[in-house]
């Protein structure tokens, strides 16, 4: 399908039918008997970033329909393009045509679904069953909770589950061997500490390492993530805790302005640096309230630089309570 | 009598005019006399902050090659189907003929609204595609996404902010045609407060010098900004060194300064106040709430919530001190704001690239944002061979590049593009 080969590692080696998918077993096979059946109910794709979700949804419209994909599949994705609008017009107009050739449906997958709104779902939910004869809905999303119950009714529900950490290596000693770079152990191990479960981002990490040149190692995996991973928001964190509020601000202003983080991305990452912080365990669960709270304030508010400067400012009070 | 502005009198007639962004008018010149219905890209996108010259180097060029102008505001609905008949009427190969040296000129295209059909943004994209004459286009800022579908048709030139030495050199010349004798270090002065916006510097000293023999410091008190800036100044004193709570939320809600921009002055100077932690995190937990409830007016147009915004960003800022005396800070001008259109600039950009990516990698752009950008950010600085293949093969926009990586490597990889 790609006439152009793909220069991201992920799409490169993205599965291209389900036959190719490694992991969740139950579930491939699930689908596996929708493509022998040619019928398949509305579903519902819920599990966490990277294991695999869009890549079923792909592999499982490219099995079915084969040299008519084309025509028979669209992919949107509601966080880009959210609201009421865009269900009714988008997804009306590609729900009620036609297919093309003998599956009698199309496939419409909705992805980061979770993100639409109350509103969105409702109109969504009727969409849904208006035109169930002519397509099938695949919603995925991060958490299953965020669809209304209507919806979730209305769809079977397939759970992803984290890869495990054996699938993962298997993945990346594959990519690395096609693409003739040499990856050690302790390059595995780094990826698979700094990446988790995260397939895409374990990916993308191991091309990014690999761009250094010469073999893939611990090292090379660090300054990857060492850069990637905007070190300034530990640093940050450092100074408001010694009490260098000043300093601390202007690093905030950079990270904001020079790396052109939102607010929302920089709370975010100072929550999951929290935890490995240097400090008496007891603080960083009253911490993360704090943060969470000023997360909370900045969804109320508007203005990130006020919200995270207070933020910072109870940061320097914590560390001086500490008396580090 | 009707009064010529010294912008427009002093405007630079030839490119060889034109200070500061010359290498950029020249560069327009260049795409004028090379244009031919064919090339690639069709049209030109000057963009940057007002008074830097963008129309001005235009009206040089085409001034100076001896082209018609044919110029429209692109948020005129009506200029815009105007050019639509012309461009139409062009394309046949008589009226090309006929139509001669012409060059189109849309001004102001951020200025657009995204969604009409008619006349917008898929207006202006019709008339690139069509056109038979060269088109250049001009906005403050190429990166905001609605023009992501014109940018696939234009090639990029940005225009920077004017230095104050260069503005002033500028001004000094207007003096000395106008007969006016000015105190250099007054054009200084004149030139720093416009900030790079030479029309507006331009304006400002007509509006201290038309009609004198000669002007001094003195002269400056008509400037607006510094008004504003002293005001700013006596807003923060009364609210940091006021006796009573009543008294700094009187200064606060009866200052001339807008409470936004009041708000964005407190968080930048508070801390010089709050000498101990627990002060520091309470003051400006006060500036937080008061966010909050400013947010909440915002969100539901609750405008009675105001007085609380008023009692907490003065006296819940100020009071929270317990022990710190009183000190004599010197203020400082919040960054954030000097800032702001730069970032969002930045924003945009990074915004159009996590599109691109998360088109062709099946994510959405947030998620794009988060779990591949900083990975090709870093594979473009380490490897700009592999990095230049990856940009062309995500589809996005060299100039864009460099709001990603290092000035070196965006560099780089531009120039493997080329």
């Amino acid at each position: 399908m790609a006439s152009e080969e793909a220069l991201m590692w992920t799409e490169k080696y993205r599965p291209r039918t389900l036959s190719e998918i490694v992991n969740q077993a139950e579930i491939v096979s699930r689908l596996r008997t929708f493509v022998e059946k040619k019928d398949m109910p509305h579903c519902l794709f819920s599990g966490p970033p990277g294991t695999g979700k869009t890549t079923a949804a792909l592999c499982l419209a490219h099995d079915l329909f084969g040299e008519h994909f084309q025509g028979n599949f669209l992919e949107l994705n509601a966080s880009d393009a959210r609201g009421i609008d865009v269900i009714r017009g988008i997804v009306k107009d590609f729900a009620r045509t036609m297919p093309l050739g003998e599956v009698p449906f199309k496939i419409l997958v909705l992805d980061e679904a979770d993100a639409l709104t109350q509103e969105a779902q409702q109109a969504l939910r009727r969409t849904m069953e208006r035109f169930t004869r002519t397509c099938r809905f695949i919603l995925v999303v991060n958490y299953s909770s965020k669809i209304i119950e209507p919806i979730q009714s209305r769809c079977a529900l397939f759970r992803f589950s984290p890869l495990s950490k054996e699938d993962l290596a298997r993945r990346l000693l594959y990519v690395a061997e096609r693409e003739g770079v040499m990856l050690d152990d302790s390059g595995i191990e780094a990826i698979l500490y700094v990446c988790g479960g995260d397939l895409r981002r374990a990916i993308n990490t191991l091309q990014a390492a690999a761009a250094i040149g010469g073999s893939v190692t611990a090292d090379s995996v660090f300054m990857v993530t060492g850069k990637a991973r905007p070190e300034e928001v530990r640093e940050m964190i450092g100074l408001a805790l010694k009490g260098d509020f000043v300093k601390a601000r202007k690093k905030l202003h950079d990270l904001l302005v020079t790396y052109g983080l939102s607010g929302i991305d920089v709370v975010r990452q100072i929550h999951r640096e929290l935890f490995n912080l240097d400090i008496p365990e007891r603080w960083k669960a009253q911490l993360a309230d704090t943060v969470g709270e000023i997360d909370f304030r900045m969804s109320e508010g508007a203005d990130e630089e006020i919200q995270l400067s207070a933020l910072l400012a109870k940061f320097a009070y914590v560390g001086s309570q500490i008396g580090g | 009598m009707s009064r010529l502005l010294w912008a427009e009198k002093y405007a630079p007639r030839k490119v060889s005019e034109v200070v500061e962004n010359r290498k950029a008018a020249e560069r327009v010149v260049e795409f004028i006399l090379n244009w031919h219905p064919d090339r690639k890209p069709k049209a030109l996108l000057l963009w940057g902050p007002a008074g830097v010259g963008k129309t001005a180097s235009v009206y040089a060029a085409i001034n100076e090659l001896g082209y018609d102008l044919v110029e429209v505001n692109a948020s005129d609905k009506r200029s815009l189907d105007e050019i639509r008949r012309t461009v139409g009427a062009a394309s046949s190969l008589s009226s090309l003929v006929k139509g001669g040296k012409r060059v189109i000129l849309v001004d102001e295209v951020d200025g657009i609204s995204g969604s009409e059909d008619k006349g917008g943004i898929s207006g202006l994209v019709e008339i690139l595609k069509k056109t038979v004459y060269p088109v250049i286009l001009v906005a403050n800022d190429a990166w905001d996404p609605k023009l992501a579908p014109i940018r696939d048709f234009c090639e990029l030139i940005r225009y920077n902010r004017i230095r104050s030495n260069v503005v002033a050199s500028v001004l000094a010349k207007i003096c000395e045609r106008e007969g006016v004798e000015a105190d250099p270090l007054v054009l200084k002065k004149i030139a720093e407060n416009a900030k790079g916006d030479l029309r507006a510097a331009i304006n400002d000293l007509q509006m201290v010098a038309e009609g004198r023999r000669s002007i001094t410091m003195d002269d400056l008190g008509v400037l607006s900004l510094r008004d504003q800036e002293k005001s700013v100044f006596d807003t923060l004193k009364a609210i940091f060194y006021g006796k009573s709570a009543q008294g700094m939320i009187m200064a606060a809600s009866s200052s001339d300064v807008d409470y936004e921009l009041l708000m964005q002055w407190m968080c930048e100077n508070t801390w010089q106040h709050m000498q101990h932690p627990k002060e520091l995190a309470d003051a400006y937990n006060a500036l937080s709430r008061a966010d909050v409830f400013l947010g909440r007016i915002r969100n539901r147009q609750h405008w009675g919530l105001l007085s609380y915004v008023f009692a907490l960003m003065s006296a819940g800022v100020s009071l929270s001190r317990e022990t710190s005396g009183g000190g004599a800070p010197k203020y400082q001008f919040p960054s954030w704001v000097k800032d702001m259109s730069a970032a969002r600039a930045r924003r945009n950009a990074l915004g159009g690239i996590a599109s691109k990516v998360g088109e062709k990698c099946h994510v959405s752009s947030k998620e794009a944002f988060l779990s591949y950008l900083p990975y090709i950010k870093f594979i473009i600085e380490a490897n700009p061979e592999v990095g230049a293949k990856l940009v062309k093969w995500l589809g996005i926009e060299p100039e864009a590049i460099e709001f990603l990586v290092s000035k070196e490597a965006a560099e780089k990889v531009k120039k493997i593009l080329s």
